[in-house]
């Protein structure tokens, strides 16, 4: 009966696969422009600088065609997002939708690669039949698994640079194995996607040159045969490579990630030293107290936090941008196939098997350096990793089971309760994301500016200042979205501040004032309000309340 | 090669002995107050045959009313009357079961392997497997910690490793069944948790090797439950009959502080009533949502951070900055389930591991402060296994090496050898030496200064110990460390008076009784002070890191 299944899968893989995608595109493009509830700072920031970008090839302050930083909030992205986001901006228009694009659809193109992907993983030089069925079923298992992960889903559903980074990611392995064995002139293509993903993501820019050193350490002999390829590859990539290069030595690059990583936090060095005291200081004391070691210990408790079964499979991401805490970044389900995969990758070693190990290790080198861990978005380039070692097992264990001589019952009665489990579990996750999402987590989503500023626009004639909080974050990149400002405007007559520690902020442009301050209402001028509740002085005429999905209120409009 | 051998031995029975035995009473610093409980129920049942609440030879101790498996006492009483009442004795019986341990983990491996049919390896892993992971378990953070204080859990442990030794053999001298019988039932006279490892654990057993089973006649197996029931009777029908000490299992449950896990989903299902989702109230219905909060609860048992960097909630389950286990195991730990699954083991062996790896934190999985080290003790020496299988594999491997390599080689194995003795000598100091510096709080440190220091002034006044210390059961200390006369306290009435607001053991006061405060009288605070006019501090006990820890004053008006 199964072999029969294996055979099926086999000769109508292609309309499986189409099939996959086409739904792995539904459970991202569904109601996105709706469901995460509202766009976040960095969102607005992506969609206005493309529109900026699409009008006339400036960002948002008029630096031209601006290739390895966007300044932003003062946070210096790496601007491949905005790029891919012109296209959309000027077919959609500025809104909600066109600026999450980019993410789900390539979201949805990483799935594709999953596929093609997982086949060069288990290729076998001479597969027999049954081989290759073999591989195939693992290969579209994978990208089933993929297009209906929650990991993958939630970060493609939101204008994430990471999810983008991870297509190039996994497009430059797919491009670096197919080169290998056939095509040598990928190599090309592959360093090339490399470098992008680099422009495209913070965390990119470690994990994507780990990855091509472990690639050509590995691969040197065969890399050796083709060198022609290989040092066109590199000159191609060491050019485009280089104005990054040339902006990370500067301190702005490096100011973002000191505020983060675990080697400035001082509590390791206190600690050793009082150890030390408490030790006499006697001279092997300094040795098992070292404050390196302590970091190390340090480094590997935020790396092992990537491991977490809570943080897997039960509640995902702590921060709910990044999961619903109803699921975990995998399905429960997935937990034992997920172990099983692990040791039959190692214990067969197919084809390219080590590209898993070597990708999962480097992939969460970054993201362990960080305080905030663990964290689903900085690991994302680890994604299709744990689906393939999951499709594995998954493949392993079923081929396992019909191999046995168990009776028939027993094992219809297994397939039947696990293909149960799957759906039951997705739609667990999918009822919850629809139903209880948008209302529960609207707050972690900086809901509320979009309702207040078009209340705004619309009242607009009729006040001289405009003053917008900034409680929820940002407003001024909020106001230029949703107004659709006109950035050459913007550029003219915004008023921008600058601090010590390379922050961007914006006091006031237009009417718009983001900065009490310098609210001036001496001379009469009639001055809207848009304010936190508890911030409304007595006397002050409330105009109109912005609630939250869940209906607290978040901000309201008031005049004097 | 012998010579080796013997000295593998001696240089581990010489870890064992030292990190169990050194300073046992001074690390840590203090007894808490179940050990304190332990040494004077041990204490009156020697003098007087009953315990504190005046039960004669009791197999449960109401102590706390958290009915406590009672059989850790009577190892108790011997060293209590060759030691005396100190916390040395207390803590000697465990620390013996856990050498004991050792031994049954070396038997356990040896009989858990002897029948590998794989030609030259099974000589080596017969050989050295036993060998090495009773040095591990000698080695081990996690049993090193529980046998060094008196945690029934420990005994338990060393019950039940001899159970299944003794079951093991059983298979070949079936009177040894009815040893295993035994050891299986003691466990549940030692430690709550093994009410629901043992029962779950002893059908695994039968389950895995019931073609063994078939072999060996019937009477030794009917025997050997007949020995079971009859052992365990007593405990069943006393828990009938006093449902209230199952009560414990209440106070630990962890739906008791999930209350924010279930109004979301009450919110959830109401407002799915008024949506007409159906699908929305199956969803959040209690018993998905439980179900959901104890699979969390079990797999946070397989977190490396746990196991390998931070340790548990509770800072007396390991020693400051410190796991359950060493960094450097691991590799090998990773390594020796790898090899387990696919090694050339017999299935039974390797279902066994399996199975004991996958019941082990059942214990702990419907209760509060998981991961939880003491609950999911009986896990050892399974870890200490799979580290030493990994061990021995690398070392087979890198022995099969090309003889060209083994300049790199050495090299290796020093490297590695560097890294294990710094992460020993790690732990070693953060046990001896940094332990009692960070975590004297959590050991209640200061009762024993406080009481040796009453006995030093005049004692007319009253004494009173007021609520700060009484939540700390200073009642229990203060019998243990005044030695107080049994048969008087059981003459007073006992224990019973202990739930009073305001009780009295002779002159010296427990509780709210401020009230009852005179000119002259002393007043006992744990912690900060409660606010209390006219005291004058005479004496002010610190924990070692300097922060307060009992004040002790006199009331002058």
């Amino acid at each position: 009966m199964k072999n029969n299944i294996v055979e099926k899968i086999e000769k109508f893989h292609k309309w499986i696969l189409f099939g996959l995608v086409v739904f792995a595109a539904l459970l991202r493009f569904i109601n996105i422009g709706t469901n995460p509830p509202s766009l976040t700072w960095d969102e607005v920031a992506w969609g206005y600088n493309a529109y900026s970008l699409g009008i006339d090839g400036k960002d948002e302050y008029g630096n031209f065609l601006p290739i390895t930083f966007l300044e932003s909030f003062g946070d210096y992205k790496p601007p491949v997002y905005a790029y891919v986001s012109i296209i959309p901006v000027k077919i959609f228009g500025l809104n909600e939708f066109s600026t999450r694009f980019a993410s789900a659809f390539f979201g949805v193109l990483t799935v594709l690669l999953t596929y093609f992907l997982t086949k060069e993983i288990f290729f076998a030089k001479s597969p027999n039949e049954k081989e290759k069925q073999r591989i195939t079923f693992i290969s579209l298992m994978a990208t089933f698994l993929l297009s209906i992960s929650p990991w993958h889903t939630l970060l493609s559903r939101a204008a994430f640079e990471a999810n983008v980074a991870t297509f190039f990611i996994v497009g430059g392995v797919l491009c670096f194995l197919l080169s290998l064995r056939k095509y040598p002139y990928l190599i090309v293509i592959s360093l090339l996607l490399f470098v992008i993903s680099m422009y495209t993501f913070n965390t990119a820019r470690i994990v994507a040159p780990l990855l091509v050193l472990g690639f050509f350490i590995i691969k040197r002999k065969t890399l050796w045969n083709m060198k022609k390829q290989v040092v066109i590859g590199c000159v191609v990539a060491a050019i485009i490579f280089l104005p990054l290069l040339l902006f990370l030595r500067t301190p702005q690059a490096q100011l973002r990630f000191k505020e983060v990583n675990i080697f400035t936090d001082a509590s390791v060095v206190e600690r050793a030293n009082k150890e030390m005291e408490n030790d006499k200081g006697a001279w092997w004391s300094k040795i098992i107290h070292n404050r390196r070691l302590g970091y190390s210990v340090e480094y590997l408790r935020h790396y092992f936090h990537h491991f977490e079964p809570t943080f897997l499979f039960i509640k995902g991401d702590e921060n709910p941008k990044f999961s619903t805490q109803d699921v975990g970044e995998m399905f429960l389900w997935e937990m034992p196939f997920f172990v099983l995969g692990i040791l039959v990758l190692l214990k067969k070693r197919e084809g390219n098997w080590w590209v898993i190990p070597l990708w999962v290790i480097i992939g969460i080198i970054p993201a362990a350096t960080a305080r905030e861990t663990p964290h689903a978005l900085r690991i994302e380039a680890i994604v299709p990793t744990f689906q393939i070692l999951t499709a594995l097992g998954f493949v392993s264990f079923f081929i396992w089971l019909f191999t046995t001589n168990t009776s028939l019952l027993v094992k219809k009665i297994i397939t039947v309760g696990m293909i149960t489990i799957i759906i039951g579990s997705l739609v667990y996750y999918l009822h919850g994301y629809y139903n209880y999402y948008q209302k529960e987590f609207s707050h972690s989503w900086q809901y509320g500016y979009k309702d207040a500023i078009t209340y705004a626009t619309s009242q607009e004639d009729k006040f001289d200042q405009i003053f917008l909080t900034d409680v929820l974050g940002r407003p001024y990149a909020y106001t230029l979205f949703y107004t659709r400002y006109n950035p050459k405007q913007f550029r003219k007559n915004a008023i921008i501040k600058r601090d010590v520690f390379g922050f961007v902020h914006v006091k006031s442009f237009d009417k718009y004032i983001f900065d009490k301050q310098m609210v001036n209402g001496r001379n009469g001028e009639k001055i809207l309000y848009i304010d936190h509740i508890n911030q409304v002085p007595s006397g002050g005429k409330i105009q109109k309340v912005f609630k939250l999905v869940n209906g607290e209120i978040v901000l309201v409009a008031y005049t004097n | 090669m012998k010579k080796v051998f013997f000295f593998i031995i001696g240089f581990g029975f010489l870890v064992a002995i030292l990190f169990r035995f050194y300073s046992l009473g001074n690390i840590p610093n203090s007894l808490d107050w179940d050990e304190a409980s332990l040494g004077y129920n041990a204490y009156s049942i020697l003098h007087t045959g009953k315990d504190e609440y005046g039960n004669l030879f009791p197999f449960i101790l109401r102590s706390f009313n958290d009915y406590k498996p009672g059989l850790y006492v009577y190892f108790t009483i011997p060293f209590i009357q060759v030691f005396g009442m100190t916390a040395f004795a207390v803590r000697l019986a465990s620390a013996l079961m856990g050498i004991l341990a050792i031994i049954g983990t070396y038997f356990l491996v040896r009989e858990l392997f002897r029948t590998q049919n794989f030609k030259e390896k099974e000589k080596k892993y017969g050989k050295y497997l036993p060998i090495l992971a009773a040095l591990l378990l000698a080695l081990s953070p996690w049993h090193i910690q529980f046998s060094r204080v008196a945690f029934e859990a420990n005994s338990a442990l060393t019950a039940s490793i001899f159970g299944v030794v003794f079951f093991l053999i059983g298979r070949r001298k079936p009177n040894m069944l009815f040893l295993s019988a035994i050891c299986f039932s003691a466990t549940l006279y030692l430690y709550q948790s093994a009410k629901v490892f043992t029962p779950l654990f002893g059908l695994l057993l039968i389950f895995i090797f019931r073609s063994d089973m078939q072999l060996i006649a019937k009477k030794y197996m009917v025997g050997a439950c007949i020995i079971f029931i009859l052992f365990v009777s007593p405990l069943i029908v006393y828990t009938i009959n006093n449902p209230q000490s199952l009560s414990r299992l209440n106070a630990v449950n962890s739906l008791q502080k999930e209350n924010q896990f279930f109004n979301r989903s009450l919110l959830r299902i109401e407002e799915s009533k008024a949506s007409n989702d159906i699908l929305g109230q199956l969803f959040n219905n209690r018993r998905i949502v439980m179900a959901r909060s104890y699979i969390e609860n079990y797999l946070s048992h397989f977190s490396l951070n746990w196991l390998f960097i931070s340790g548990d909630f509770i800072p007396r389950h390991q020693p400051p900055f410190f796991g359950h286990m060493y960094l450097w195991e691991l590799p090998f730990l990773l390594l020796g389930v790898y090899f387990l699954f696919w090694g050339k083991f017999t299935k039974k062996t390797k279902l066994l591991i399996f199975g004991w790896i996958l019941i082990a934190p059942l214990p702990a999985t419907p209760t509060i402060d998981v991961p939880h080290a003491v609950r999911t003790l009986t896990i050892l020496p399974i870890p200490q296994i799979l580290t030493a299988i990994g061990l021995l594999e690398t070392f087979l491997w890198v022995q099969s090496l090309n003889k060209k390599i083994r300049l790199a080689t050495y090299f290796l194995y020093f490297t590695v050898s560097i890294f294990i003795l710094i992460n020993v000598a790690y732990y070693a100091n953060q046990y001896f030496v940094q332990q009692n510096y960070y975590h004297a709080k959590y050991w209640q440190y200061g009762f024993k200064e406080a009481i040796d220091y009453l006995d030093t002034i005049k004692k007319n006044n009253k004494i009173i110990f007021s609520e700060s210390a009484v939540k700390e059961q200073a009642y229990i200390f203060y019998l243990f460390y005044s030695r107080y006369n049994p048969k008087k306290y059981l003459a007073s009435g006992g224990s019973e008076k202990i739930f009073q607001q305001c009780f009295s053991v002779e002159n010296v006061l427990f509780g709210s009784c401020q009230e009852k405060l005179a000119d002259g009288d002393i007043y006992i605070v744990y912690g900060t002070r409660d606010g209390i006019n006219s005291l004058h501090e005479i004496k002010h006990i610190v924990f070692p890191n300097n922060d307060p820890a009992i004040s002790i004053y006199e009331y002058r008006k």
